[in-house]
């Protein structure tokens, strides 16, 4: 069983883009070995949200707080030196690099001097890693010297997730690893996030399509006008539930009733 | 692609001098004035004002308005050989109003525009070294270049014995004073030396790498080849170093037109053989007298083109004055 | 797409696939030798492949060879480099100034005495070094921090250093060749049988396919070429690297305007106008795709010897060398409609 404590808190966020608030009052918890979905209407600040997680954005309000430690993240480098890895929507990865280079793209390991101080790259070991990592993960390309361009979309993605995966130490986060695919496709990610949770990283995962999120996520975190309005676990609620509340629906009806 | 855009430049350059020029009307008539003045103005805007050959046109024309009494002022680009950098120049000394404007055009058909721009404001002009495809200048004095290329012809034929293979480098067809020599060159080979076989022209398109390219092939391809005629100093300058960096020094010889100081400089260090030296003093000279001519009223009896002779430099005779003369000089 | 009904792509479309990679990597160096092949066969024996005249078509093509070099790291990054031919002759101009002033007085030089000649040299190679280096810096600088197209900013400099070398020179040649021990002694000189021109091209070409190949320098170059974004978000220095690139394309842009002073002995703007077309047209034929993140810095160098090759050959032959434009012209269109064709089949995966 792995440690459920939680590895990262979001407190009282605030965001706003010149006149726009994105986020009002975001909070925010994650545990240790859970997947936990964002989810939330057009304009609910999930990508805020997640964009701040992952240095992207910084806060104008509010606290990060990583194993109880507050943080201030700069820029995404600086989320990526303490373990939080992002798998961006459009995917990011260097097409016409082989899969190899681009698990290790910014992160190469080097010849041992004198070559290595020249910058020369220990294509070996790099390869030898890959195909380590695409094996535990199960992900099934026949080659990691194949260039990006040439695989499929799922192919693409699991490439992508595994270079997160990879270098994520703490938090892997998900911003709609699905939307591109096809039905197969979509499936192998999915089970491809599962075996991730069950190594024991916590995962955040960013989705419109809540099928998808009731079949792998642990808990569910609803966002609506920048506001978290709850979170809860995946067990506990159901779909119609949570479109009540993405919609607000679920608080016109709560207020009526407290009325 | 920057050569096109190089001519938009030039065309928009030619368009705006239009506009000015409709718009100031060219009505003035300034020649009430001329009788009032005591010492004649006349501009000279060369090709490249910095090219010794210019410098040396300069100095001829400053001595021939010296001796008549005339104020020469020498004018154009320290840059480039072209219309877009010329027309500025030309456009500064119509401003000035002189007497009379000598210019060396940088192209045949670009200039004609602005040069009408002088006439309609009643400055002649007078073309030197090159000339434009309207017949509007008072008179043209250059170089024969046909001369110059049967002069070439002789003086390769000297070096190699009249027999055996010749080549020739040139820049592009459809420029008229090297198509010009090329024609004087093939002529004379033809007409007297029946033993020498011309290859006909490689065209290295101002390219010294290319011509030198062009050389190593003609080198390696005729094994009999004797002697190369490179019809401009671009040319020259790839064929010079083909020959050398094959150390055929001395066994292909070289005849190449023009005589600035790196071309005098390699005659006499025996990498070039003869130099076809054109007559820049002479040609300022002549086109300052005519000018004087002109403006002085007699203008009967002024021919529509002038050929100025051209010698062959060699070694033994770079030194003798009857020479040096034809030598540029900065 | 994602109608395929596998996500493992069908092995006969694979096979293909792989055959067209390898059609488009070897086809140049094939062609080549096919029109190697052809002038031998087509001319008398002993002048077309002979070594003096194989090593003149070297010598005529070490130039180009090391913009080509440069060219093919920038077009990598998805760049374009339209100035290094201007670089090279305003580098050649700035070495063979310093030159001529310090290897003697103005009227020894002109009598082609030169009796400070190695100081001279030696400075003068290293000027012409800086001032290559120095306009790379500037097309790398323009590019990042002023966010301009490379096209937009390398048509700038290209105005800028030919305007600027011609101002220098007078629009002319220098007033004398530089001084002759230096093509002499390398320019025209000889180690091994080989001009040392071919020598330097030859060394900086392996060293560059090397770190193009094996080190972060070429990985991070077609990383960035391949898509930007991924890469800085991959934590690379994206603009460093950007400038880092140029800056070495104007550094060899100065080495190949030391190579014309010590083969020409000088130099002028008219004679370098279309070299960036002629570096370009290297690095195309060579397979390297206008788009960036895919090229092979070898392959640019055997493309730079397409229209020399051919040139030579048509010259030898006595056909008027116009067909070297056009031959040349043909195989540009087929080496890019290759790369179209490359990246339609990788693209299929999708």
């Amino acid at each position: 069983m792995p440690d459920n404590g939680v590895i990262l808190e979001v407190e009282d966020v605030q965001k706003r883009f010149g006149r726009v608030e994105a986020l009002r009052d975001a909070d925010f918890e994650l545990r240790n070995g859970e997947v936990h979905a964002i989810v939330g209407d057009n304009g609910a600040g999930k990508s805020t949200l997640i964009k701040i997680i992952s240095g992207v954005y910084q806060a104008d309000a509010g606290e990060l707080r990583l194993d109880g430690e507050p943080i201030v993240l700069h820029n995404p480098r600086e989320a990526r030196q303490l373990g939080i890895e992002t798998v961006y929507q459009d995917l990011a990865l260097a097409d016409d690099l082989d899969a190899a280079a681009n698990l290790f793209l910014g992160r190469e390991e080097y010849l041992p001097p004198p070559l290595g101080s020249l910058g020369f790259l220990d294509r070996k070991a790099m390869r030898q890693r890959a195909e380590e990592e695409m094996r535990r993960l199960k992900i099934g390309i026949s080659s990691v010297d194949q260039r990006v361009v040439e695989l499929s979309g799922g192919q693409r993605q699991a490439v992508a997730v595994a270079r997160a995966i990879a270098w994520g130490r703490r938090i892997v986060i998900m911003d709609e690893p699905t939307a591109a695919l096809g039905v197969r496709e979509s499936a192998m990610v999915l089970e491809l996030i599962k075996e991730v949770r069950n190594q024991g990283l916590a995962i955040i995962m960013v989705s419109h399509n809540l099928p998808e999120v009731f079949a792998v996520a642990d808990r569910i975190t609803v966002l609506r006008i920048g506001r978290t309005i709850t979170t809860m676990a995946t067990k506990d609620t159901s779909l119609e539930a949570v479109v009540g509340m993405m919609t607000g629906a679920v608080e016109a009806a709560l207020r009526a009733e407290g009325s | 692609m920057p050569r096109r855009m190089l001519f938009v430049l030039a065309a928009l350059t030619v368009g705006l001098a239009f506009l000015v020029a409709s718009a100031s009307g060219g009505g003035a008539a300034p020649s009430t004035h001329q009788s009032a003045k005591k010492t004649y103005t006349i501009y000279l805007v060369a090709g490249i004002a910095s090219d010794a050959f210019y410098l040396t046109m300069k100095k001829g024309a400053q001595a021939a308005g010296k001796k008549l009494g005339v104020k020469v002022v020498f004018t154009g680009s320290t840059a480039s050989f072209s219309p877009n950098t010329q027309i500025p120049f030309l456009n500064g000394a119509i401003a000035r109003h002189p007497d009379a404007i000598l210019i060396a055009p940088t192209d045949k058909t670009a200039l004609i525009a602005p040069i009408q721009r002088a006439i309609s404001a009643g400055i002649p002009v007078i073309t030197v070294d090159t000339f434009i495809a309207k017949p509007i200048a008072v008179t043209n004095v250059s170089t024969d270049n046909v001369a110059g290329g049967k002069a070439a012809a002789d003086a390769l034929a000297k070096a190699i014995g009249s027999s055996g293979d010749v080549g020739a480098i040139s820049v592009n067809p459809g420029i008229s004073t090297t198509d010009q020599r090329a024609q004087g060159f093939a002529a004379q080979l033809k007409a007297k030396y029946p033993n020498i076989n011309y290859l006909g022209i490689q065209y290295c398109n101002d390219d010294q790498t290319k011509a030198s390219n062009e050389t190593s092939a003609l080198m390696n391809g005729h094994p009999n080849l004797k002697g190369i005629f490179a019809m401009n100093v671009v040319s020259g300058n790839g064929v010079t170093s083909a020959v050398t960096a094959a150390g055929k020094s001395g066994q292909v010889k070289l005849v190449e037109f023009d005589a600035g100081p790196p071309q005098v400089q390699a005659l006499k260090a025996g990498t070039i053989d003869a130099l076809v030296a054109q007559y820049p003093y002479g040609i300022g000279q002549l086109g300052v007298q005519l000018a004087y001519k002109y403006i002085t009223g007699h203008r009967t009896g002024i021919k529509k083109h002038y050929g100025t002779g051209s010698a062959v430099v060699t070694k033994a005779n770079v030194n003798s004055p009857a020479i040096k003369k034809y030598l540029y000089t900065p | 797409m994602s109608a395929t009904p596998t996500t493992e792509p069908d092995a006969g479309r694979d096979r293909g696939r792989m055959a067209l990679e390898a059609f488009s990597r070897s086809w140049l160096f094939v062609f080549l030798l096919l029109l190697l092949a052809f002038f031998w066969l087509s001319t008398p024996s002993g002048t077309f492949l002979t070594s003096a005249n194989l090593s003149q078509i070297a010598l005529s093509t070490s130039e180009v060879v090391l913009l080509a070099i440069g060219e093919t790291f920038v077009i990598v990054t998805a760049g374009i480099d339209l100035s290094i031919g201007g670089i090279l002759f305003f580098a050649a101009v700035c070495g063979g100034k310093v030159m001529l002033e310090l290897s003697g007085t103005n009227a020894q030089v002109t009598a082609g005495v030169y009796p400070h000649a190695t100081r001279a040299v030696l400075l003068g190679i290293v000027v012409a070094l800086a001032a290559g280096t120095f306009w790379g810096a500037i097309n790398g600088a323009l590019i990042t921090r002023m966010r301009l197209p490379p096209f937009i900013v390398t048509l700038g400099t290209y105005g800028m250093t030919f305007g600027f070398g011609d101002l220098l020179s007078g629009g002319t040649y220098l007033g004398a060749p530089v001084p002759t021990s230096f093509s002499h002694n390398f320019g025209q000189g000889k180690g091994l049988g080989i001009y040392y021109p071919i020598w330097l091209a030859l060394v900086v070409l392996i060293v560059a396919h090397v770190f193009f190949r094996y080190a972060r320098f070429g990985r991070y170059t077609s990383a960035i070429g391949s898509n930007d974004e991924a890469s800085r978000r991959a934590g690379i220095a994206v603009d460093r690297h950007i400038v880092k690139v140029y800056t070495l394309a104007g550094f060899l842009a100065g080495m190949a305007g030391v190579l014309d002073l010590a083969i020409y002995t000088n130099t002028t703007s008219v004679s370098h106008l279309t070299d960036n077309l002629n570096a370009i047209s290297a690095v195309v034929l060579g397979g390297t795709s206008l788009f960036g993140g895919v090229g092979t810095v070898l392959l640019s160098a055997v493309g730079a010897f397409i229209p020399t090759v051919l040139t030579n050959g048509l010259v030898i032959k006595n056909v008027q060398p116009f067909w070297q434009e056009v031959a040349v012209g043909a195989t540009i269109i087929f080496a890019v409609y290759l790369d179209q064709l490359r990246r339609r089949r990788g693209g299929e995966g999708r």
